[in-house]
C-alpha cells in the first residue's frame, strides 16, 4: 500500500463517487478508472468500507477504562515485599497504594505500613516523587511523624517503603468519638502544629495537610502522615523536587487547598498554615469555611480564591435560622464538644474566630508566620492573654484584590469590580474638586452614565455566549471600548470611560490595549479639561504606568513629569499616584546620577506615603529602602543604614520570611553594609537574598541572577578576582542557556565582567565585552547618556592599553564630540576622562601638538 | 504549570517556528497525562472523562488564554489531539508489555462497556494504521486526530488544521473508510 502513485486520484473519485448513488456509483468509478483495474479495486473497497461500521465509530468517551490500571491489591495479598509480607489494602491513591504488612523473621515481628508505587501508568514524575516522598520521610524524625523504617525495590522495579503504622484514628473522628471539649482540642492541635513546624525547620512543606492524614493513637499521640506531595525547599540536597515547584495539577484535597494552590502559584510554608486553619475551623466548628460540595473545579476555584469564608462562631449555628436540621446538627456538633450551642459560638467568638480566619486568609504573607506562631497564638488564648491576630479591614480586603488580580484571567465579577471601584473613586474625587451646582449634576449624570455603561458590558455576557461559564477578560474590554467609542456627544463620559476600560487593562497585564485605550482618554481629557486639572495628571500616570511595564521608560518618564507638574500646581495636592510619579521620577534621577535631586523626591513622595498610608504599608517600606539608597549613592552610608533598616522592619512585617522584597532589600542593605566596611554582614546578607530569591524564582531565574550578581561585584569590589570572574561568567552560561539574548541581565554582567578585566588590566579579556556592553548599550539609550559615553572611554582606553591606537583614537574624539559644548554636571566627569585618555593616547604616540591642545581644554575645564 | 511557557512556544509556533513544536509537545504530553490521571483517581464515583473533555480542560489549563488569540486556540486543540493519540499508545504499548512480563498484572478492561466503547488493543491498531496512512496522506492522519482522538467536530478541525471543512469533511471520510478496509477482521 506505500507510495501509492494513485492516491491523489483514488481520493477524487472516492470523493465525487460518495456523492452518487448506488448503480450509479460504481459506472462512475469504472469508467474514471478505465485501463487501471488496480485503482477500481481500491476505490470501490473503500466505498465498500465506508459502508460498514469500524473501530472509529465508537466514541472515546470513557478513557477511564482505557487507560487506569488494574489494582493489584488482591493479587499481593500475601505476597512477600522486601523482608515484608503484605496483609491487606489500606489505601490507595494517585501516589501510591498502602498496605498493611508484616515484618516475619525469626526475631521479630511487627506491623508496618507499606507503600507501593502502583504499577502500570507510573510516569517518570511520578517515580520521582515517590522517591521524594522516601527521602522526606528519612529526613524527618520527629515524635508526631510517622517514621521511616526501611525502603527498596520490587522485583517488578517497583519502589516501596514501609513506615510506622499507626493504629489511630483521623483526628476529628477521635475528637468526635472521644467528645474533646475545645480547649482539649487546641492542645491537641498544637501538637499537630509542633509537627509541621518541625517538618518546616527540616526545609519540608507537606502540602496535602487534613484530618485523614493526622493520626491520633488509643494513647493520644498525633501522628503526621502522608508526606506524597510534600515539597522540599531546598532543591540541592534533595533532586527529586523538579516537578513539584508548583501544584497545579498536583492531586490536592479541594476542601483543604489553599488559594495558591487552586490557582497553580508557588507553595510555601504558608500554604501549610492555611490548610492548619482549615483544619482548626473544623475540628472547632464542626463544619468547614465554604461549601464546596457539588461545585464544577472553575466555581470551586472561585470561592477559595475569592469568597470570604464564614465565621467558625456562624458556622456553628445561626440564631434566627430554625431550619431543625441545622439546629439538630448544632446540637450534636455542640454536644461531642461537652457544650451547647450557643456555649459553643460564644467560646469561639472573639479570638478564636480571628485566629482562625488569621490562618486562613487569602494572602499567603498575611497569615501566621510560621505553626509555632499560630500553635503560640493559641497558648495565648488558652492561657487568656491577648492574641497577635487582629480582624480583616474592609479597606484592607478592598485594596489587595486590586492587587491580586493583576494579571491572568478574571472573572466577570472581578473586572465588573475593578470598574465600580475606579468608577467610584473617579466620582468621587470629582466631587471633592468641583462644587458648582451644574458641575454636580452633570457629575450625577456622568456616574449614571458610568452605571449603564458597566451594565451594558455585563448584559450580553449571558451563558449563550460565554465561552464555557468564564468571559475573558478581553471579551468584556473590548465590548466596553465599543459603547464608550459610541459616546462622542458627551466627550467627559466617554474619557472617564476610556480611563477606566485602559486602567483595568493595566490591572490585567494587557499593557498593548491599555496603552491603546489609555492614550483615547488623554486626548479627550487634553481637549476638554483644564490643563491643570489632577484629574489630567492621573492619566498621565496611568500611561506613565503601563509604559514603564512595556519597557519604554523613556517615553514613561515623560508621562510622570508631565504628571508631577500638574499635580505640583496644587499647593499641598497629595495622592498616591503623586507619590507613585515622585518615586520613579526620583529612579530615574538617580540613573542618571542626580543623587540630590532624587533625594528631595523621595523625600517628598515618603512624607506624602507617610500622610496617606499606614505607616507599616509596604509602599512606605518601599520609600524607606529608595531613600536609604539614594543616601548610601551620595556616600552617606550611615544614614541610608538607618532607613534600610527600618524598611526591612516593614517588610519582614508585611512579608512573609521568603519574599522578592526582601531579598532586594537585603541586596542593597548589603552594598551599604559593605560601603562601611562591614564585609561579613555584608556578605551574609547578599547570600541571604540569593538563597530567598531561588526559593521565590529557582535558580535559574533572572531576579536570582540579579542577586547572584551583586554577590559577585561585591567580590570584585573586595578584589576576589577569580569569585567574581566564576560568578559572571555562571551567569552568563546560564542566560544563554535559558533565553539566549532576551534576558535583561546580559549586559549588566557583560558590563561588569568587563569592568573587573579593566580594572584588573586584563585588557584583551576586556575588549570583547566591552565592544558587546557598548553596541547593547547604544542601541537603548540615549547618545548623551553618561552610561553609552563612559562605556565607549571604557573600550577607547583598553584599546589604548593594547596599543590599538586609531580606533582608540576614534572611539575618543567620538566620545568628546557628543560632550564638548554640554555643561550638565554628567557630562564635565565624562569630558575630563575622556581628555586624559586622549592626553596618555597621544604621549604614546609622541603627538606632542595633540597632547597640548587637549592639555589645554582640559586645564579650561577644571578652572571652570 | 507551564501555562507561560506553554502560551509563548504555541505563539512561536503559529509564526513558522517548527522547532517550538518539539519543545510543546513533550510539555503538553506530561500535563495532559498528569490530567488523566487525577482525573482517574479523584473521585470514587464512576464518572466519566472524555477525549474531548481532556483536550477543552488541557487548554484551560495549560494556555493563557489571555495571551492567545481563535486562531492559535485552535491550533493548541490539534496539538493536544496529537498528544491525546501519544498518551493513549504509550499507554497501550506499557500494558501490553506487561501483559507479557507482569505475573499478577492482568489487564481487565471494562468488560460491561467492551460493545460501546473503543478498548486498548483498537487504540494500538488504530494507531499502527494511521502509521501507514501517513505515508499516504498525512494530512488525514491529522485529520482523524481532531475528529477521533481530540473529539473535534469538523468546524474546529477546519480551524485547528486551517483548511476547508470540506476537505475536512471528505479527508475524514476517506481516512474512515480507508481504516475500516484495514481493520476489519476479513483483511
Amino acid at each position: 500500500m506505500t507510495n501509492n502513485p494513485n492516491w491523489n486520484r483514488a481520493k477524487q473519485i472516492f470523493s465525487k463517487a460518495l456523492e452518487l448513488e448506488g448503480g450509479e456509483r460504481e459506472e462512475f468509478v469504472r469508467q474514471k478508472c478505465s485501463g487501471n483495474p488496480g485503482l477500481f479495486e481500491e476505490i470501490m473497497s473503500l466505498l465498500k468500507a465506508h459502508q460498514t461500521q469500524g473501530p472509529l465509530d465508537k466514541p472515546l468517551k470513557n478513557i477511564k477504562s482505557a487507560i487506569s490500571s488494574p489494582q493489584p491489591s488482591a493479587q499481593l495479598q500475601g505476597k512477600k515485599i522486601g523482608p515484608y509480607r503484605i496483609l491487606k489494602q489500606i489505601a490507595s491513591g494517585g501516589m501510591g497504594s498502602v498496605f498493611l504488612a508484616e515484618r516475619d523473621d525469626e526475631q521479630f515481628r511487627h506491623q508496618v505500613a507499606l507503600k507501593l508505587l502502583p504499577g502500570g501508568f507510573s510516569s517518570e514524575n511520578q517515580t520521582l516523587r515517590f522517591l521524594s516522598e522516601r527521602q522526606i520521610l528519612a529526613s524527618l524524625n520527629h515524635r508526631n511523624i510517622a517514621k521511616l523504617l526501611d525502603g527498596g525495590i520490587t522485583e517488578l522495579g517497583q519502589p516501596w517503603f514501609a513506615m510506622e503504622y499507626i493504629d489511630g484514628k483521623p483526628i476529628d473522628s477521635y475528637c468526635d468519638e472521644n467528645k474533646l471539649s475545645v480547649a482539649e482540642r487546641l492542645e491537641l492541635f498544637q501538637d499537630v502544629c509542633g509537627a509541621v513546624q518541625y517538618a518546616h525547620q527540616q526545609l519540608v512543606v507537606h502540602r496535602d495537610l487534613k484530618p485523614s492524614n493526622i493520626l491520633v493513637t488509643q494513647s493520644g499521640d498525633v501522628k503526621l502522615l502522608d508526606f506524597g506531595i510534600a515539597k522540599i525547599m531546598n532543591p540541592d540536597e534533595h533532586p527529586a523536587d523538579l516537578p513539584l515547584t508548583k501544584t497545579g495539577l498536583l492531586p490536592l484535597t479541594p476542601a483543604y487547598a489553599s488559594p495558591e494552590q487552586v490557582r497553580g502559584k508557588t507553595i510555601t510554608t504558608a500554604s501549610d498554615i492555611y490548610q492548619l486553619g482549615i483544619i482548626l475551623y473544623e475540628l472547632l466548628s464542626g463544619s468547614r469555611p465554604y461549601e464546596l460540595t457539588g461545585q464544577s473545579p472553575s466555581e470551586i476555584e472561585r470561592i477559595i480564591c475569592e469568597e470570604n469564608p464564614t465565621r467558625p462562631s456562624t458556622a456553628v449555628i445561626n440564631k434566627s435560622d430554625l431550619r431543625k436540621q441545622i439546629q439538630a446538627e448544632a446540637q450534636k456538633q455542640s454536644a461531642i464538644r461537652d457544650t451547647k450551642p450557643d456555649q459553643l459560638k460564644k467560646l469561639l467568638k472573639g479570638d478564636l474566630d480571628t485566629i482562625i480566619l488569621k490562618a486562613i486568609r487569602k494572602e499567603p504573607e498575611r497569615r501566621y508566620k510560621s505553626a509555632e506562631k499560630l500553635a503560640s497564638d493559641i497558648s495565648n488564648y488558652l492561657s487568656g492573654r491577648p492574641v497577635l491576630a487582629h480582624p480583616d479591614s474592609y479597606f484592607y480586603r478592598g485594596r489587595k484584590f486590586l492587587s491580586r488580580h493583576k494579571a491572568g484571567v478574571a472573572s466577570a465579577a472581578v473586572i465588573l469590580i475593578l470598574l465600580i471601584g475606579y468608577a467610584i473613586t473617579i466620582t468621587w474625587q470629582s466631587q471633592q474638586t468641583q462644587a458648582a451646582l451644574l458641575q454636580v449634576q452633570e457629575e450625577a449624570e456622568k456616574s449614571e452614565q458610568i452605571t449603564n455603561f458597566l451594565m451594558g458590558m455585563f448584559q450580553a455576557s449571558n451563558p449563550a455566549e460565554a465561552l464555557g461559564d468564564t468571559v475573558t477578560a478581553r471579551i468584556l474590554l473590548e465590548r466596553g471600548v465599543r459603547q464608550a467609542e459610541q459616546l462622542q456627544e458627551q466627550p467627559a463620559v466617554q474619557a472617564q470611560m476610556f480611563d477606566v476600560v485602559g486602567r483595568v487593562y493595566r490591572e490585567l497585564g494587557e499593557y498593548e490595549q491599555a496603552y491603546e485605550i489609555l492614550s483615547l482618554a488623554l486626548q479627550i481629557r487634553e481637549q476638554i479639561s483644564d490643563e491643570n486639572s489632577p484629574s489630567l495628571a492621573d492619566t498621565y500616570y496611568a500611561l506613565g504606568t503601563v509604559l514603564h511595564h512595556r519597557g519604554d521608560y523613556r517615553e514613561s518618564h515623560e508621562f510622570f513629569e508631565q504628571a508631577i507638574e500638574v499635580y505640583q500646581q496644587h499647593s499641598d495636592y497629595q495622592s498616591e499616584e503623586f507619590a507613585g510619579s515622585l518615586f520613579t521620577i526620583a529612579e530615574m534621577r538617580n540613573i542618571r546620577r542626580e543623587h540630590d535631586e532624587a533625594e528631595k523626591m523621595h523625600q517628598q513622595a515618603l512624607e506624602m506615603r507617610l500622610d496617606l498610608l499606614d505607616p507599616e504599608h509596604p509602599d512606605v517600606g518601599y520609600s524607606y529602602q529608595a531613600l536609604g539608597y539614594t543616601l548610601h549613592l551620595q556616600g552617606k552610608s550611615e544614614e541610608a543604614e538607618a532607613y534600610l533598616q527600618i524598611a526591612l522592619g516593614i517588610f519582614e512585617e508585611a512579608y512573609p520570611d521568603v519574599h522578592p522584597s526582601l531579598a532586594e532589600l537585603k541586596t542593597n542593605l548589603a552594598r551599604v553594609q559593605f560601603a562601611k566596611g562591614n564585609s561579613d554582614h555584608a556578605e551574609s546578607n547578599f547570600r541571604q537574598a540569593i538563597s530567598i530569591n531561588e526559593k521565590v524564582y529557582g535558580s535559574e531565574h533572572t531576579q536570582t541572577g540579579i542577586s547572584k550578581k551583586a554577590l559577585a561585584d561585591f567580590h570584585r569590589a573586595k578584589g576576589d578576582i577569580d569569585a567574581a570572574e566564576r560568578g559572571y561568567l555562571e551567569l552568563l552560561e546560564i542566560m544563554a542557556r535559558q533565553n539566549g539574548n532576551a534576558s535583561p541581565l546580559r549586559r549588566p554582567v557583560k558590563q561588569a565582567l568587563a569592568r573587573l578585566y579593566m580594572e584588573n588590566e586584563m585588557y584583551e579579556e576586556a575588549v570583547p565585552w566591552l565592544r558587546d556592553t557598548l553596541q547593547m548599550l547604544t542601541s537603548v539609550l540615549v547618545e548623551d547618556h553618561p552610561r553609552v559615553l563612559s562605556a565607549r572611554r571604557d573600550l577607547g582606553t583598553a584599546l589604548l592599553s593594547l596599543r590599538q591606537f586609531d580606533e582608540a583614537e576614534k572611539l575618543l574624539t567620538e566620545n568628546l564630540a557628543i560632550v564638548e559644548h554640554s555643561d550638565a554636571s554628567q557630562h564635565i566627569q565624562e569630558k575630563k576622562e575622556t581628555l586624559q585618555a586622549l592626553i596618555t593616547l597621544h604621549e604614546h604616540q609622541g603627538q606632542d601638538e595633540r597632547v597640548e591642545e587637549y592639555a589645554n581644554l582640559y586645564e579650561e575645564i577644571s578652572s571652570n | 504549570m507551564h501555562t507561560n511557557e506553554i502560551t509563548t512556544l504555541l505563539k512561536q509556533h503559529a509564526s513558522g517556528d517548527e522547532g517550538a513544536l518539539d519543545k510543546l509537545m513533550p510539555l503538553v504530553y506530561d500535563e495532559m497525562q498528569k490530567m488523566a490521571r487525577i482525573h482517574l483517581f479523584k473521585e470514587k464515583k464512576d464518572h466519566t472523562l472524555s477525549t474531548t473533555a481532556l483536550v477543552h480542560e488541557a487548554y484551560l489549563k495549560l494556555v493563557d488564554f489571555n495571551r492567545i488569540d481563535w486562531q492559535n486556540r485552535n491550533h493548541f486543540f490539534a496539538i493536544a489531539s496529537q498528544v491525546m493519540r501519544n498518551i493513549l499508545v504509550d499507554h497501550a504499548v506499557k500494558q501490553k508489555a506487561q501483559k507479557r512480563g507482569g505475573d499478577w498484572q492482568k489487564v481487565t478492561l471494562g468488560e460491561k462497556n467492551a460493545a460501546r466503547e473503543v478498548k486498548l488493543h483498537d487504540i494500538l491498531s488504530i494507531h499502527q494504521a494511521l502509521e501507514r496512512l501517513e505515508k499516504l496522506d498525512e494530512r488525514q492522519v491529522r485529520v482523524v486526530e481532531c475528529r477521533f482522538f481530540g473529539g473535534l467536530t469538523i468546524e474546529e478541525t477546519s480551524e485547528a488544521l486551517n483548511i476547508s471543512t470540506p476537505t475536512v469533511s471528505r479527508d475524514w471520510k476517506m481516512a474512515r473508510a480507508w481504516l475500516n478496509r484495514e481493520l476489519s477482521p476479513e483483511s
